[in-house]
C-alpha cells in the first residue's frame, strides 16, 4: 500500500519534470517559419522622403509668414524660473528649419537603448545624432547645409568658404564661432601629439589644408592644389571634427593654461599622459567618441547626462539649433537612455520585450531576424531595414599574376570569367545561406548610391550550365576520357585552390563550397582552402602562387565614395590584382602593368577630384564600375543584405523613413517623436 | 602555525607570477593586436574605416613593441607603483574598471555561496537521514542535473522561461529606474530580485557535490556506535542528530570552501555574460576579443589573487581544525 502510494508519487514527479524540460527546450528551439513579413520586400522598398530642411528665410520666404518659436514644456518651465533664456534668445538668427518625414510631433518621452557597454555610446554619437558640417540629402543625391548654413567653392576648386549659423550656441549657452573651428584646427588637428596622422580629405597633394579665419562666422579652408570633392567628402561618414568646444578645452591645452594648472586636473580624472587627458575631455583623437565627457559642451539635439556603470542618461540641449515647420524648437523626444547590458544576449531579450525604441547595433543580426519577426506584435515594434551596405560579399577574385603561365593566360581571357560567373548559382547562395535576404548582384555601388545600376549589378549573373560549357568549349579546354573534368592546354586537370577568407563574410565558406558544387558540372575542380584575413592577405598580396581568392570588397555606401584602393588600382589591397595595385601606386615603377581597361581605371581616378561638376564627376564613377563589371574584375557574388542590419523601432515612434542607411544622421533625429 | 602561515603566503609569490605570465602569453598569441581588433570590430559593423587608422593606433599606443616589453612595463608598474596599467579601449586606469566591477562579481559569487549552502546543508542532510527513500533520489536526480546542464544554458534557459512567463525580462542588476538612484531599501529589494537568477544559476551546478559530501559525511557518522548509544539512551532523533554527527559531519563540507572560490568566479563569468549583468565578465571578454592586453592580463590577475586566497583561507581553516596538517609542515 505504502510502496504504491510512493511509485505514484515518483511517477507525477517524474512527469512533472519531464513536461517542464520539454516545455523549456521547446520553447528554445521554437523556429516555425513565421507567416511573410507584412512589410514590402527589400530590394523594391521605396523610401519616401517628406523630409526637408531649409533655412529660415528661405522657408518664410516660400510660406510667406513668419515662424513663431515654441518650445518643450520642460523647458518652459526652466525659462521660467530664469533657468535658461527664452526661446528666442536660444535659438539661432540662421535657424534651421526641418519639415518632419511624416507630420509634427509631440514633445516629450525618452529614446531607450540596450548596448553592450559603454564604449557603444560612440556609435550613437557617428551614426545618429552627430551634426557635421553639412550632410548628404536623404536621397542622397546633393549635399545640404547642415551645422554650416552654406558654403562657396572657388573657381578654381582650391579653397572652399563656408559660413556658420549667426547666434548659433553650445550646449552651455557659449556662442559656437568660428573660433572652435579654428582652435580645433590650431590645437588639434595641427597638434601632432593628439593627431599623429592627419585626416586623408585634408591631405591634399602631401600637404594638410590651411584654415583661415575669415570673420566670427566665416572659415576659408584652402588647398594647394584642385580638391573638388572636398565638400562631398564632408558629407560622408568618416569626417574629421572640424570645431571643438574652445571656450571649455583651452582650460586644459597647455598653449592656453599652464600645465600646473593642468596637471592637478589630470590626476583628479586618472590620467598620467596629458594627450590621454585631452583626447578625453575632447573627446577627440583615435580611441575616444564625442560622449565619453559629459561635461562637455555639445551641438547634438541630446546631450550626455549623467552616468555610472550601468546606464547613460542623456537629455534635450535647450540650446538646440533647429525647428520644425511650426517653429517648434527641436528635438521632441526630451530624454535618452543607454543601458550598458553586457552582451548581446541580454540586449536582444531587452529589444524582443519591447523595450528598446528604435536601435540597430548589438541587437539586430541576420540570424536574429526571424525571432524579432516572431515577436514583434508582442513587443510592439517593427522592422526597419537598412538599405546600404555596397560590400559585395563572397567574392571571387582571380590571380592574374599567375606564375603558371598556362593559368595566367587562361585567367586573362575574358569568356573564361565570363563561363566561371555564369556557372554560380547565385540564388541558391542567397536563399540557403542569406535566407533570401541580400541581393544577387556584381560589384557595383550600393543601391542608394547615385551610381548604382541595375543591368550592371545582375549582368552575367543568371545561372547558366549550358552557356557555361558553351563559352568554356569555344576557349579549347577539353573534357577527360570520362568527361569527368576539363583540362588545362597542357593536358593537366584544371583544377583551381581557392583562398577563402572565414570568419567575415561569415557565409564565405559556405558560399564557396556551394560553387564548387556547381563549378563542377561544368569541368573545374574548386579546392576551397580557408584562412583567416591574416594569413590570406599575406598569402594573396606577395606570392603569385594562389589560383582564387575569395573575400569580400567594399564598393560604395551611400554618402561615401566609392574612391578607394578596393576597387581602384591605387594601392596593394586593390582586391583584383595586389600586383597591379603596386603599379599604380608606385605610378608604375614596380608591381606588374595592367591591361588598358585597368590603365583606364587608375585614370578615372585621378581625373575625378579635379572634374569640375557632380554630373560629369559621376559620369566616370559610373565608367569606372562599368569597366570593372564588364570586364569581371572580381566576380561578384552577393550584395546589400538590408535584413542583416535592420532597426528594431517600436510602433509608435514616428517620422523615421521606411528604410534608412547607417548614416542615420543625415535624416535628423531630432524630428523622430512618440506619438500618442 | 606562523611558519605554516608564512610558507603558505610566500608560495604565492610564484604562483601569482606564474599566472600572469602564463596569461600575458595567452593574451597576446593570437595574430594582431589591439589596432587591428579595433579596426576589424568596426568593419564587422559595417563602417568604412580609415586605411590609416591601424597604422595610427599603433603609434599611440605603442603597439609595436614585442609581447615581453608589455609585460615587463606592465609588471614593473604593479610592483613599484601599484598601477595596472591603462585600458586601451576604454582609454581609463585599469584599476578604476576593476574597482567598478568587482564588488558587483563578488556580490554575485557571494549570492551563489550563500544558495549553494542553504540548499545543499539540508538536502544532505535530508537524504542522510532518509537514505535510499524516493526523495533521496529525487534530490540527487535534480542535483545531478544541475551539475550537468551547462551554466550558459542554464541561464539562457531560465530567461527565456521567465520572459515567456511573465513577459519581463530579467537582466542586468536593477531595473532602469533604479540604476541611478542612490541606495534605499527599494533599490536593495529591486537588487534581490535580479540576483536570485544568477545565484541560482551558478549554485546549481555547486549544490550536487556539496549534497553527496554532506549525505556521504553524514552517513559515515550516523552508523557510529555513539549514534546508537544516544538513541538507546532515549535521547532525541532531532537532538541526536544535530549535536553530535551533524556537527563532525559538515566539518569538511567547511575546508572545501576554498576550493569551490574559483568554480564559482569562473561560474559567475559566464552567466554575467549571458544576463547581461555589468560585472568583471564582460570586460574581460571584451578585453580579450579587443586585446586590450592590460585590461585582461590584471583581470586574470586580480582572479587568481582572490581564487589563491581563497585556497589560503581553506588551508588556514583545515590546519585550525586538524592538528595533524599543522604539525606535518
Amino acid at each position: 500500500m505504502k510502496g504504491e502510494n510512493t511509485m505514484r508519487k515518483l511517477v507525477l514527479i517524474l512527469l512533472g519534470l519531464a513536461l517542464v524540460g520539454a516545455f523549456a527546450f521547446g520553447t528554445g528551439g521554437q523556429a516555425v517559419p513565421d507567416p511573410p513579413p507584412s512589410e514590402p520586400p527589400a530590394p523594391s522598398v521605396t523610401v519616401g522622403f517628406g523630409l526637408k530642411a531649409y533655412e529660415l528665410d528661405e522657408f518664410e520666404k516660400e510660406v510667406g509668414q513668419k515662424l513663431i518659436f515654441k518650445e518643450a514644456p520642460i523647458l518652459k518651465t526652466k525659462v521660467a524660473s530664469g533657468e535658461i533664456p527664452s526661446v528666442e534668445k536660444r535659438l539661432p538668427e540662421d535657424v534651421l528649419v526641418v519639415r518632419p518625414e511624416e507630420e509634427i510631433g509631440q514633445y516629450g518621452g525618452t529614446w531607450k537603448w540596450a548596448f553592450t557597454k559603454e564604449r557603444d555610446v560612440w556609435g550613437t554619437h557617428w551614426y545618429m545624432i552627430g551634426e557635421y558640417m553639412v550632410r548628404y540629402s536623404p536621397d542622397f543625391k546633393d549635399v545640404v547645409p547642415n551645422v554650416a548654413k552654406g558654403w562657396k567653392v572657388s573657381d578654381d576648386a582650391k579653397s572652399v568658404t563656408f559660413y556658420l549659423r549667426k547666434g548659433m550656441k553650445w550646449s552651455d549657452g557659449d556662442p559656437f564661432d568660428v573660433d572652435d573651428v579654428m582652435f580645433w584646427y590650431d590645437d588639434v588637428l595641427k597638434n601632432d601629439d593628439i593627431s599623429p596622422t592627419k585626416d586623408a580629405m585634408l591631405m591634399i597633394g602631401g600637404e594638410l589644408a590651411k584654415f583661415e579665419k575669415i570673420d566670427t562666422y566665416t572659415f576659408k579652408v584652402s588647398f594647394n592644389q584642385p580638391n573638388g570633392l572636398f565638400v562631398e567628402e564632408l558629407a560622408g561618414l568618416w569626417v574629421p571634427a572640424m570645431f571643438l568646444p574652445s571656450h571649455y578645452l583651452k582650460a586644459f591645452h597647455p598653449t592656453y593654461t599652464s600645465m600646473d594648472k593642468i596637471e592637478p586636473l589630470m590626476k583628479e580624472k586618472g590620467f598620467d599622459q596629458w594627450r590621454d587627458f585631452f583626447v578625453y575631455m575632447s573627446g577627440t583623437g583615435k580611441g575616444s567618441f564625442r560622449g565619453s565627457n559629459v561635461e562637455r559642451p555639445q551641438i547634438e539635439a541630446w546631450v550626455p547626462a549623467e552616468r555610472n556603470e550601468f546606464m547613460q542618461k542623456w537629455e534635450r540641449n535647450p540650446y538646440y539649433w533647429k525647428v520644425d515647420t511650426e517653429g517648434n524648437q527641436l528635438p521632441y523626444i526630451d530624454n535618452m537612455e543607454t543601458l550598458f547590458l553586457g552582451s548581446n544576449d541580454a540586449a536582444t531579450m531587452k529589444a524582443i520585450a519591447g523595450e528598446v525604441s528604435n536601435q540597430r547595433s548589438y541587437v539586430t543580426s541576420l540570424e536574429n531576424y526571424t525571432t524579432f519577426m516572431e515577436n514583434r506584435v508582442k513587443g510592439d515594434y517593427r522592422i526597419v531595414p537598412s538599405l546600404d551596405s555596397g560590400t559585395n560579399m563572397c567574392t571571387i577574385f582571380l590571380n592574374y599574376s599567375h606564375k603558371d603561365p598556362v593559368l595566367k593566360e587562361l585567367f586573362l581571357d575574358i569568356n573564361f570569367r565570363i563561363a566561371l560567373s555564369h556557372a554560380i548559382n547565385r540564388d541558391e547562395i542567397a536563399n540557403l545561406l542569406y535566407k533570401g535576404e541580400v541581393a544577387v548582384s556584381q560589384v557595383v555601388p550600393g543601391k542608394l548610391t547615385p551610381w548604382y545600376d541595375e543591368g550592371l549589378a545582375k549582368l552575367y549573373t543568371e545561372f547558366d550550365i549550358d552557356k557555361s560549357n558553351k563559352l568554356l568549349d569555344e576557349i579549347g579546354l577539353k573534357w577527360d576520357s570520362k568527361h569527368e573534368y576539363r583540362l588545362r592546354k597542357d593536358g593537366a586537370r584544371l583544377k583551381l585552390v581557392n583562398l577563402v577568407v572565414t570568419g567575415w563574410p561569415t557565409q564565405n565558406v559556405e558560399a564557396q563550397e556551394l560553387i564548387k558544387g556547381t563549378w563542377k558540372k561544368i569541368g573545374i575542380e574548386l579546392v576551397n582552402k580557408p584562412m583567416g584575413t591574416d594569413v590570406w592577405v599575406p598569402k594573396v598580396q606577395s606570392t603569385g602562387e594562389h589560383d582564387l581568392a575569395a573575400y569580400a570588397v567594399a564598393t560604395a555606401n551611400a554618402g561615401n565614395l566609392p574612391l578607394h584602393g578596393q576597387v581602384f588600382p591605387i594601392a596593394v589591397h586593390f582586391r583584383t590584382s595586389p600586383q597591379w595595385g603596386i603599379w599604380g601606386a608606385t605610378g608604375g615603377e614596380e608591381g606588374e602593368e595592367p591591361p588598358a581597361s585597368i590603365k583606364r581605371m587608375y585614370d578615372i581616378f585621378n581625373e575625378v577630384r579635379n572634374v569640375p561638376t557632380v554630373a560629369e564627376r559621376n559620369t566616370l564613377i559610373e565608367e569606372a564600375f562599368s569597366i570593372y563589371v564588364e570586364n569581371l574584375w572580381g566576380i561578384g557574388i552577393v550584395q546589400d543584405t538590408p535584413r542583416g542590419t535592420y532597426r528594431v523601432t517600436k510602433n509608435n515612434f514616428r517620422n523615421m523613413p521606411s528604410a534608412v542607411s547607417s548614416t542615420c544622421s543625415i535624416y535628423h533625429c531630432a524630428t523622430w517623436f512618440f506619438k500618442n | 602555525m606562523f611558519r605554516f602561515l608564512l610558507r603558505r603566503f610566500l608560495l604565492m609569490i610564484p604562483t601569482l607570477l606564474a599566472v600572469s605570465f602564463i596569461s600575458f602569453i595567452i593574451i597576446e598569441l593570437p595574430p594582431g593586436d589591439f589596432a587591428t581588433a579595433y579596426v576589424s570590430e568596426l568593419e564587422s559593423m559595417g563602417q568604412m574605416v580609415d586605411p590609416n587608422m591601424i597604422e595610427d593606433l599603433r603609434e599611440y599606443y605603442g603597439l609595436d613593441e614585442p609581447w615581453h616589453a608589455h609585460y615587463f612595463i606592465w609588471l614593473r608598474n604593479i610592483v613599484f607603483h601599484g598601477d595596472l596599467g591603462r585600458s586601451l579601449m576604454f582609454n581609463k586606469p585599469v584599476s578604476r574598471i576593476i574597482l567598478e566591477k568587482l564588488p558587483w562579481s563578488m556580490l554575485i559569487s557571494l549570492g551563489s555561496f550563500i544558495f549553494v549552502y542553504i540548499v545543499a546543508i539540508p538536502i544532505g542532510t535530508f537524504s542522510a537521514t532518509h537514505q535510499y527513500s524516493i526523495r533521496d533520489y529525487i534530490f540527487t536526480f535534480i542535483g545531478f542535473i544541475g551539475l550537468a546542464i551547462p551554466n550558459f544554458l542554464f541561464a539562457l534557459i531560465l530567461m527565456w522561461v521567465y520572459f515567456i512567463y511573465t513577459g519581463n525580462v530579467s537582466v542586468g542588476l536593477f531595473s532602469t529606474e533604479f540604476m541611478m538612484v542612490p541606495w534605499s531599501l527599494a533599490r536593495f529589494w529591486d537588487l534581490v530580485k535580479h540576483l536570485w537568477m544568477p545565484a541560482v544559476v551558478i549554485g546549481t551546478a555547486g549544490t550536487c557535490g556539496l549534497i553527496r559530501l554532506m549525505r556521504a559525511n553524514l552517513l559515515d557518522e550516523l552508523q557510529k556506535p555513539y549514534v546508537m548509544v544516544a538513541k538507546s539512551k532515549g535521547l532525541s532523533k532531532k537532538r541526536v542528530l544535530y549535536k553530535y554527527p551533524f556537527r563532525v559531519a559538515i566539518n569538511p563540507a567547511i575546508s572545501t570552501i576554498g576550493w569551490m572560490l574559483p568554480g564559482l568566479v569562473s561560474g559567475e563569468l559566464l552567466v554575467s555574460l549571458v544576463l547581461g549583468i555589468p560585472t568583471l565578465a564582460p570586460m574581460f571578454l571584451d578585453g580579450l576579443k579587443n586585446q586590450d592586453m592590460y585590461l585582461a592580463g590584471s583581470i586574470v590577475l586580480v582572479l587568481s589573487i582572490l581564487t589563491v586566497i581563497g585556497t589560503l583561507i581553506s588551508d588556514i581553516l583545515l590546519a585550525w581544525v586538524d592538528p595533524r596538517i599543522r604539525e606535518s609542515v
